[in-house]
């Protein structure tokens, strides 16, 4: 039995192959992006650990949120001296550093100006006698020295066409200056890390740029000959204020990895969710096919049995040929998908997504989850196929046009795919209706669709004639004998005809849902936005990551028929275990400008919030069971404990909502500085938008 | 009947198929015996229901009333599984069609009953069978390089590697030329003769009934006549008799 199986197999190779090919390639998706995902890691992992080869210890702040924009605490410059006197030190040096903030992002304007920065775009700081330390690599040119100097990353030099001795604009806080390209660096070997720009100063030059002026982000520090790193970071430690990190070089670099690498985990889940799809439709052929194959050696197998073979003998033939056939198409998905993983690399590259150059890192996990993936969707494509065969009765292998009894689940096949298709609907419904979250929405739509697929898969044979009988009627009409043959075949089997169209049918309604969902998403958002928007327009960069630089504000005022704007200014926070958005928005301006869905409080209260008072969204209300009179504290990012009183609930939109989980006054934002480093009063500046104390911002002018 | 037990019994056998109006009876009233060792034939006019007789006696077809023994084993009261071991032990088949599988040799093909009953291969029986049927030389020909006659022997040999209760053989020579379907003929009652092997066949030809030691002739769903050991001549104007019913 398993030579017939077999053999048959290899007896009809194109059919064989065809069907294998929608495996096939399904695995190539998932095994390619696994390989595309462990290369991009092992590659910053060489990169990273390269970057610290001549760092033992790094001291550093530790922020206490993620993505937040005023970044890590910074460390007082003092603390650089009272390092070097640490036994064991040989060098340390500090540096601006942070790979870990949202912000600030340097913008880079090259001559024309176009602009070059990419997304994230850093800034850092180095002295030139430092460079061991120095992360990057000097590829050209010499490292910047003066407060006119800087050193560019390749990638973002090739983007403008730059040379040592050009000139470009940079702006980060402040109103953007004039710079010379002195010198041209890379990461490790490569130009740059995944597109993200690099603009290194002076150490001088970016605290200045950053306003981070007699403070450091980081110190690097080389051990004395025979000094161990884990040593050295336990003699540092009682010296670093609370808030501050020491760190091996080896933890250092695998944090920094983690920070970096997070779109590598994004491209491998967007491919990877490519090549479930493939996988699914994939599956719906196989089912096609076998069945066909099944149908087709009706007279085969029936003289199996006629020759003595049980009905579980035949499905376990049917079984082997899925099994086969699974699993030589995921071995040649894998092949392929390490060939696609090459390409896929290549082609980043050329998006100017560049990354380190390593061995494709094939991992053994990569091969073996292609494998078995592959293989278990096959062989349970093959149970309805091979489920079909056992069904074949003796008599066909000597009777013609024999017709076989239903099975009692080809009955009630319609019912239940009707009743599973309902279920999907409501599942889906209830993914819109109802707030589930991301993951319960994700969840719901999915499994929704899934079931609505299948259910239509099982109930659509019912109306198959009918939809024949209106579809046909042209070809029965203008195709003569042809076309009435075809007609009454497509309705001779209407199971087949159901099946056949499947894959197209799960093609179709994916490319739609692409579509209905691109379109809703974009309807929610303006929805959203046009219910919470008072104002004509918001201004926010076209990343969306990246801030406004300060003045912009300010400057957007004074443009004409520009009747009012009020600015917002965005950080993170963190109230219990949970991060938070925090918004800084401009008490006299805002209302108007901004509707807000008010649960308890009213315009009044915005004049009233004062220096502690906050609004508060009401999911973070619930949450922490807070009511307006009710005192709560933050964490900012820095670590520093702040403290506010609510004086409104307000209910935006869940869906992009432009304002974070709790509303303070702008000049309230400065309590979330890293540091206090602004002695300027904040009411005696002519107009509140003239300086951020606080780096996100948008603003909403009305023209 | 003999008063050896019966190979194949089969006792008032009606099949009636579809139903009301549109109603047609096959089969109206079969009884027969068949003798261990007997070459049986069974002949009629097209629509004498001689095939859905053999598909009954086979275990293809259930009877709307009536018995069918193998063996001593009453059919209706199996089910599929119980009747697919009946038939790995007691039944052997020849398709007019021959009905090979192509992606086996003619040695693969006639040994695949005993592979699929998972039994113990008998070589030297094996052997015999195929220096028998003068395959020797073309054991490891697939079917499709062999002619209709030699085709149709591995199948004769197929149905016999089991030494089953008793061989069905449902038109054998009818996709055949002469010389060929003679040569299987031959190997048919060769197998009555040598192996004592038991045989029941259905055929419109004449020629092939000679070879049988009785001949059954149905018309209209009944057995209208019998013939013991015949010649062609015979056969043919029993045959034109019974037509002309």
């Amino acid at each position: 039995m398993r030579r017939v199986a077999l053999r048959g197999l290899v007896g009809r190779p194109l059919r064989t192959l065809l069907t294998m090919l929608a495996v096939v390639l399904g695995v190539a998706m998932v095994t390619g992006s696994s390989v595309l995902g462990a290369t991009m890691q092992r590659a910053f992992d060489v990169v990273f650990s390269s970057a610290y080869a001549s760092t033992d210890v790094v001291v550093s702040g530790k922020s206490v949120v993620e993505w937040s924009e005023s970044g890590a605490p910074t460390l007082p410059t003092s603390l650089l001296a009272r390092v070097r006197e640490v036994e064991g030190v040989e060098r340390a040096a500090g540096a601006i550093l942070d790979f870990s903030a949202n912000a600030p992002y340097a913008i880079v304007v090259g001559p024309d100006g176009e602009k070059l920065s990419g997304d994230p775009s850093f800034m850092i700081g180095f002295e030139p006698e430092d460079e061991r330390f120095n992360p990057l690599r000097l590829s050209e040119g010499r490292w910047a020295a003066r407060d006119d100097e800087v050193v560019l990353d390749g990638s973002t030099a090739e983007r403008g066409n730059l040379a040592v001795g050009d000139r470009v604009e940079i702006g980060a806080l402040g109103p953007s200056r004039t710079f010379e390209v002195v010198g041209l660096a890379g990461f490790g070997d490569v130009d740059s890390l995944g597109g993200a720009t690099m603009a290194v100063f002076d150490s001088a030059s970016a605290q200045r740029l950053l306003e981070k002026d007699g403070r450091l982000d980081a110190i690097s520090i080389a051990a004395a000959p025979g000094v161990d790193a884990a040593t050295l970071v336990e003699r540092l430690r009682p010296l670093v204020p609370a808030g501050v990190q020491v760190q091996t070089a080896d933890e250092k670099a695998a944090a920094d990895k983690e920070d970096i690498a997070l779109f590598v985990d994004v491209i491998t889940w967007v491919l990877r969710g490519f090549g479930g799809v493939v996988l699914f439709v994939g599956a719906f052929v196989i089912v096609n096919t076998l069945s066909i194959t099944v149908a087709q050696r009706t007279r085969e197998l029936a003289t199996l049995r006629m020759l003595g073979a049980t009905r579980s003998q035949v499905r376990r033939s049917v079984a082997l040929e899925s099994l086969v056939l699974g699993a030589v198409a995921s071995a040649l998905g894998v092949g392929l998908g390490i060939a696609l993983a090459i390409g896929l690399k290549s082609l980043l590259v050329s998006f100017g997504l560049d990354f380190p150059s390593t061995a494709l890192a094939v991992t053994t996990s990569a091969i073996v989850s292609g494998l078995i993936v592959g293989t278990v969707v096959t062989l349970l494509a093959g149970v309805v196929p091979a489920t079909r065969a056992t069904r074949v009765a003796p008599v066909e292998a000597v009777r013609e046009g024999y017709e076989r009894p239903r099975g009692r689940f080809a009955r009630i096949a319609p019912s239940v795919g009707g009743a599973l298709a309902v279920a999907g609907i409501g599942l889906l419904a209830l993914g819109m209706a109802r707030d589930l979250g991301v993951a319960g929405v994700l969840l719901a739509s999915l499994g929704g669709m899934l079931l609505l697929f299948v259910g239509a898969m099982m109930a659509v044979p019912v109306a198959v004639p009918a939809i024949v009988a209106v579809v046909g009627w042209p070809g029965s009409r203008l195709g003569g004998v042809a076309g009435r043959l075809a007609r009454r075949n497509a309705v001779r089997n209407p199971g087949r005809t159901a099946a056949t169209a499947a894959a197209l049918m799960i093609g179709l309604a994916l490319v739609t849902a692409v579509a209905v969902l691109g379109r809703s998403l974009k309807d929610t958002a303006t929805r959203a936005a046009s219910s919470q928007l008072g104002g004509t327009h918001v201004l926010q960069s076209d990343s969306g990551w990246e801030t406004l630089p300060v003045g912009s504000a300010a400057a957007i005022g004074d443009a004409p028929r520009v009747e009012a704007l009020a600015e917002v200014r965005y950080d993170r926070g963190k109230v219990g275990k949970k991060e938070v958005d925090v918004s800084g928005v401009d008490t006299l301006e805002i209302d108007g400008l901004y509707r807000f869905t008010w649960e308890a409080g009213n315009a009044a209260t915005l004049a009233r919030l004062g220096r502690d008072g906050a609004l508060v969204r009401d999911d973070l209300a619930e949450q922490r069971d807070l009511v307006v009179g009710d005192r709560f504290s933050m964490l900012t990012a820095a670590g520093r404990e702040v403290s506010f009183v609510v004086r409104g609930i307000v209910a935006p939109p869940r869906f992009d909502a432009l304002l974070g989980h709790v509303t303070i006054g702008a000049r309230s934002t400065r309590r979330f500085r890293s540091e206090p480093t602004y002695s300027r009063s904040c009411g005696s500046t002519p107009t509140p938008t003239s300086r951020r104390s606080n780096v996100g911002s948008r603003a909403f002018p009305t023209p | 009947m003999t008063a050896v037990a019966a190979a194949v019994e089969a006792e008032a056998i009606a099949r009636r198929y579809g139903g009301g109006g549109t109603a047609v009876d096959a089969l109206r009233g079969v009884s027969l015996g068949i003798a261990p060792a007997e070459l049986v034939a069974i002949m009629g006019p097209s629509g004498s229901g001689k095939s859905t007789l053999l598909h009954v006696l086979a275990g293809l077809d259930r009877p709307s009333s009536g018995r069918v023994q193998i063996a001593g084993t009453d059919l209706a009261s199996l089910s599929d599984t119980q009747l697919t071991k009946l038939r790995r032990r007691h039944v052997g088949f020849v398709f007019q069609a021959f009905n090979l599988l192509p992606m086996l040799n003619a040695e693969e093909n006639v040994t695949l009953p005993v592979d699929l009953a998972g039994g113990k291969l008998d070589r030297a029986w094996l052997d015999e069978l195929l220096r028998a049927t003068g395959l020797d030389d073309r054991r490891s020909h697939r079917p499709a390089a062999l002619s209709g006659g030699q085709q149709q022997r591995v199948a004769v040999a197929r149905a016999l590697v089991t030494r089953p209760t008793v061989l069905f053989a449902d038109e054998p020579t009818g996709n055949l030329d002469s010389r060929s379907g003679g040569d299987v003929l031959e190997l048919l009652r060769d197998a009555a003769d040598c192996y004592a092997q038991t045989i029941v066949m259905v055929t419109h030809d004449p020629r092939a009934a000679t070879i049988a030691d009785r001949i059954l002739f149905l018309a209209d769903g009944i057995v209208v006549d019998e013939l013991g050991r015949s010649s062609q001549h015979e056969i043919l104007a029993a045959l034109e008799e019974v037509s002309g019913l």
